[in-house]
């Protein structure tokens, strides 16, 4: 085994307060870290010996964990740095949530972010405010994190002897402390009102609510001296294009990190680009309490992880056969195929799914254990001496596999069923399923391919190219008419035991 | 270099232990892995994939199992199964602790304490207007969740047959301060959720009722899935007061529609129980001189090297426990490494 | 100049009601709605909504509340108390709106005959021959209209 050098350095990218404390939890842990810092002005509360690069933005990302390249423009220059991980740690954007936000905005109206404002002495409230109305969303949809925000501006309002009314329409509690928070809200002298309809208007200057009380089924009105809108919180302004350039996923607000839970705690498709507080997702305080240092443990995990990795090649790869299509680098979900004249595998990104071996058109990388000659083998050799037409399965290791290995060698299911792992229903190839059902002396009766459920795939689109080949494969046995094998594609995940044997009984 | 540190004792392998002593051991820390179970995996090792027509829906169970294999990564953690702490006294340096079980008595030093404890699920016959015990379709969540991971279907107790119409009922020992549970659980209105989902994918004619306070948001999509969740589902935004058996067998509740008392009944009733702390937890804070937070769950003392994570110190999704195991690990390495 | 239709002068009757009477905590409602479901009066007579009278509280609608008959049909079970999860004490509450109703002289005319009649005879209801009759059936002595002990005890009091 052979220790790799690592570099340790960790490269924070931001424009707020989750960057500067996280550069920090970083450097008091002893690992180096610089900030990338996208506003002109350095932060406050930069400790001397954390390097900022003003004005920058990264242009792209090259290498690996312990080993990227960052090339970052920076006040109009280009320059170079390296990183052994990138954190993105960017703040949310907020936008109001109301409709009324979408016509002109009036005086009597403030956002939440107005409001805080006031509340630190940075606006002025125009006029004597003695009412204020909070507007969450009304569609029930509204997060822990808008609600704490707007409980604790409520208090502060109480505080100044103002009163207080919060209209929405699913209280949002589900945070540490936040029930609390909403219950001094409430016995402080807010009422609040649940609904999912009102209606608003300006009546001499001054916003008026209507609306109907859900419990005394009677109508209410509220005339405010300020309307004050809760907000969504939305993805970082910069983080569209920075996703492109560090090829990570994203969920369907734009969040840097997919709606799958095998990225938490904050770990994106590419190994060791990590993703922290507002960039992931909507946070609450305590939330980004807990992902700071959670962001130091894990980085530091991954170096540990990276030293000691063993430096063999698990992919093998033939140039004489490579078309240079760039297939492969288009399809690797990890960024773990850098291009130069040829593929280059780098070992440390690469994540094993086999995806790039079962795109590649011209069949020129081949997974160490999952190569075309041996799965074949595998299947020509399982199905000698089976009692009956037999079931053959390709299983992925996370999901289907671990649930045939916890089956008892001896159970009678087993007894008709020849199974072979998979590292990700993205390894499956076409010829994987044409020799299950051709290269034998005996025709399978079924073959299934138990992959993981969509959304919850190590590879991200493993599963969806499974059930891609599958598909494609039916549909061509359909073209030839063949009919002896049944052919499915089956997803589940590694709790789901007894939800498959029932399919594997049904044989 | 792990030799020359002092262990750190984690105690409990849920899935916040498990994640906890996993980071520490990979920093290159020894961990001392106490469970008083029989086997790894806490509460989460029982729950049900809860995917709905092939789509994950990012309940996180399954995390347990993948926890459970990468453990496997990480010989040096001793384990310690069916063991419970009968002990623990501070030395000028670290802790002793004494365990107790399985492989009988035997005092550890560590240098510093992750409680791990997890929660317990409400016990509804806390509830007493709930009936619980004397209506026999009347189950817990929790007991919903390993039904389908076991038989993959629901079932009424009574006589094995498939309900046709279930009701859910919300916040059952949450939200309830005069029970001491000032706090929203925060899984409960998910894990039902997602389950009910699941319950009508499996059996698209299941009527499904929900009893509910507030609906909270969980998972990245809720936005875009709460107007079609409102579509599948019959709400009452009402909290039923009286609970009887009715028609033999069936469940029946008194609650407010519309402004007036009607009685309702479904063949089956699933409680959403809420997270409340263990019956260890007083214990523990007695051992380690440890106060209890204002959700009534324990607070960790980790200036003095005892440190709470996951469930223990208040409730938690598997997401949430697994962040917080691994900013628990950052902090317990900095108080080892004397940084604080 | 336009108003809210909610009132905001009354402050002082939770305050009232929390020094007074000692029931704190209204504000906490968050409307489960548990009270009212398994409320049995409520079952009876649709009118009376332990919900509805607490939400009026918060809404700081407590004159309206007074002036209405419907805090007078509680039958003071307790199963409302008994179930509230923030431990709001309902049924001490609705007895509470009742002196304070009375202190403000409105009360049902029935409650105020009771009044009278337990002030005078110490009794709840004014006896008749029907009861006495019942208590020979049964080998009982009959009843003096008026219990002594109980008028001397609430002129003392008073």
């Amino acid at each position: 085994m052979n220790l790799r050098t690592i570099d340790k350095r960790v490269m924070v990218l931001g424009d707020g307060e989750t960057a500067v404390r996280l550069s920090k939890a970083l450097n008091t842990s002893g690992l180096d870290s610089y900030l990338l810092w996208a506003g002109g002005t350095p932060p406050e509360g930069i400790p001397e010996g954390i390097a900022v690069e003003l004005s920058a933005r990264l242009v792209a990302l090259q290498g690996q964990v312990g080993d990227f390249t960052a090339t970052i423009l920076s006040s109009d220059q280009f320059i170079r740095k390296l990183a052994g991980s990138v954190m993105v740690a960017f703040e949310s954007r907020t936008e109001p949530v109301f409709d009324v936000a979408t016509a002109p905005m009036h005086e009597g109206v403030a956002t939440l972010e107005d409001a805080e404002a006031i509340l630190r002495g940075e606006r002025q409230i125009s006029g004597d405010v003695k009412t204020v109305v909070f507007l969450d969303r009304l569609d029930g949809a509204s997060t822990p994190a808008s609600s704490e925000r707007q409980f604790n501006a409520i208090l502060s309002f109480l505080d100044r002897g103002i009163k207080c009314y919060a209209i929405g329409c699913q209280m949002k509690v589900a945070s540490r402390n936040l029930e609390l928070l909403y219950g001094r809200a409430r016995d402080g002298g807010c009422v609040f009102f649940k609904n999912d309809f009102l209606s608003i208007s300006f009546t001499q200057g001054r916003p008026l609510i209507r609306f109907e009380d859900l419990i005394l089924h009677e109508e209410k009105e509220i005339c405010a001296d300020m309307v004050i809108l809760a907000e969504n919180f939305m993805p970082g302004a910069s983080l569209p294009e920075l996703r492109e350039i560090l090829g990570v996923e994203t969920d369907k607000a734009g969040f840097m990190q997919a709606d799958n839970v095998l990225r938490l705690p904050l770990q994106t498709n590419r190994r060791g680009v990590f993703v922290v507080g507002p960039s992931r997702a909507p946070v609450t305080r305590w939330d980004l309490d807990q992902e700071i240092p959670a962001a130091v443990s894990q980085v530091k995990e991954l170096f540990a992880w990276a030293e000691s990795f063993p430096y063999e090649e698990v992919i093998s790869f033939d140039i004489d056969a490579c078309a240079r299509c760039l297939t492969c680098f288009r399809s690797c979900p990890h960024g773990a195929i850098h291009f130069t004249n040829r593929p280059n595998f780098l070992a440390l990104a690469c994540q094993q799914c086999g995806i790039c071996t079962a795109f590649c058109p011209n069949e020129a990388i081949e997974l160490r254990d999952m190569e075309k000659d041996r799965i074949k083998g595998l299947i020509a050799n399982e199905r000698k001496g089976s009692d009956s037409a037999p079931v053959v399965v390709f299983a992925c290791e996370k999901s289907g596999a671990r649930i045939l290995n916890s089956i008892p060698s001896e159970d009678t299911l087993l007894r008709r069923i020849r199974w072979i792992q998979l590292p990700c229903g993205g390894t499956l190839r076409t010829q994987y399923l044409l020799d299950a059902i051709g290269n034998a002396s005996e025709i399978p009766e079924r073959v299934m391919v138990l992959a993981c459920h969509e959304d919850n795939c190590r590879s991200g689109m493993g599963t969806i190219k499974a059930r891609a080949t599958v598909e494609r494969v039916k549909s061509f046995l359909d073209s030839v008419g063949w009919n002896q094998t049944k052919i499915e594609f089956i997803s589940t995940a590694s709790n789901e035991a007894e939800r498959i044997r029932k399919l594997l009984a049904a044989s | 270099m792990a030799q020359n540190r002092d262990s750190i004792l984690v105690v409990g392998s849920g899935v916040a232990g498990l994640s906890a002593s996993m980071s520490l051991a990979r920093q290159g820390y020894n961990c001392i892995l106490v469970e008083k179970a029989g086997s790894l995996g806490g509460h989460a090792a029982g729950y049900t994939c809860k995917a709905i027509n092939g789509k994950c829906q990012k309940c996180g169970a399954c995390l347990v199992d993948d926890l459970l294999a990468r453990f496997g990564d990480f010989p040096e953690i001793q384990v310690f199964l069916e063991t419970r702490i009968d002990r623990i006294e501070r030395k000028k340096k670290g802790f002793t602790a004494s365990l107790n079980g399985k492989y009988g008595l035997k005092d550890i030093n560590c240098g510093a304490i992750l409680l791990a404890t997890g929660f317990k699920p409400f016990d509804p016959n806390e509830k007493s207007n709930l009936c619980f015990s004397s209506i026999p379709n009347m189950i817990t969540a929790v007991e919903l969740e390993a039904m389908l991971r076991d038989k993959e279907l629901p079932y009424r107790p009574s006589d094995g047959r498939q309900p046709e119409t279930i009701a859910f009922v919300q916040c059952v020992g949450s939200r309830d301060p005069k029970r001491g549970h000032p706090y929203c659980s925060q899984v409960c209105c998910g894990y039902a959720l997602r389950m009910a989902g699941r319950l009508r994918d499996l059996a698209p004619k299941t009527k499904i009722t929900f009893f509910f306070m507030d609906i909270q948001t969980f998972g990245r999509s809720f936005s875009q899935r709460w107007a079609s969740l409102q579509q599948d589902f019959i709400w009452i935004n009402e909290i039923p007061g009286d609970y009887f058996v009715s028609d033999g067998d069936r469940v029946g509740v008194s609650v407010e529609v519309e402004d007036e008392i009607v009685d309702l009944s479904f063949d089956m009733m699933v409680l959403s129980v809420g997270m409340t702390p263990t019956d260890d937890q007083l214990t523990y804070q007695q051992m380690l001189d440890l106060s209890m937070s204002s959700e009534g769950f324990m607070l960790p003392d980790e200036d003095r090297g005892v440190f709470v994570v996951g469930s223990a110190s208040g409730p938690m999704s598997i997401e949430k426990s697994i962040t917080d195991a691994a900013g628990s690990a950052t902090r317990v390495i900095a108080y080892m490494e004397g940084a604080r | 100049m336009v108003d809210s239709n909610l009132q905001t002068e009354d402050r002082d009757v939770l305050q009232d009601l929390a020094e007074r009477y000692g029931v704190e905590g209204v504000r906490s409602c968050y409307a489960c709605g548990t009270c009212a479901a398994g409320c049995p009066a409520r079952r009876v007579n649709p009118a009376y909504n332990p919900r509805k009278i607490i939400r009026m509280l918060v809404l700081n609608e407590a004159k309206s509340l007074l002036e209405k008959d419907t805090i007078w049909l509680c039958s003071s079970c307790y199963t409302c108390q008994e179930r509230c999860p923030q431990g709001i004490k309902i049924t001490d509450l609705i007895t509470a709106l009742r002196n304070l109703a009375v202190q403000q002289g409105r009360s049902p005319s029935g409650v105020g005959m009771q009044a009278n009649l337990v002030r005078s005879q110490g009794r709840l209801y004014a006896l008749d021959e029907f009861d006495d009759k019942k208590r020979k059936k049964a080998g009982l002595p009959s009843l003096s209209p008026q219990i002594e002990e109980a008028v001397r005890l609430l002129k003392e009091e008073s």
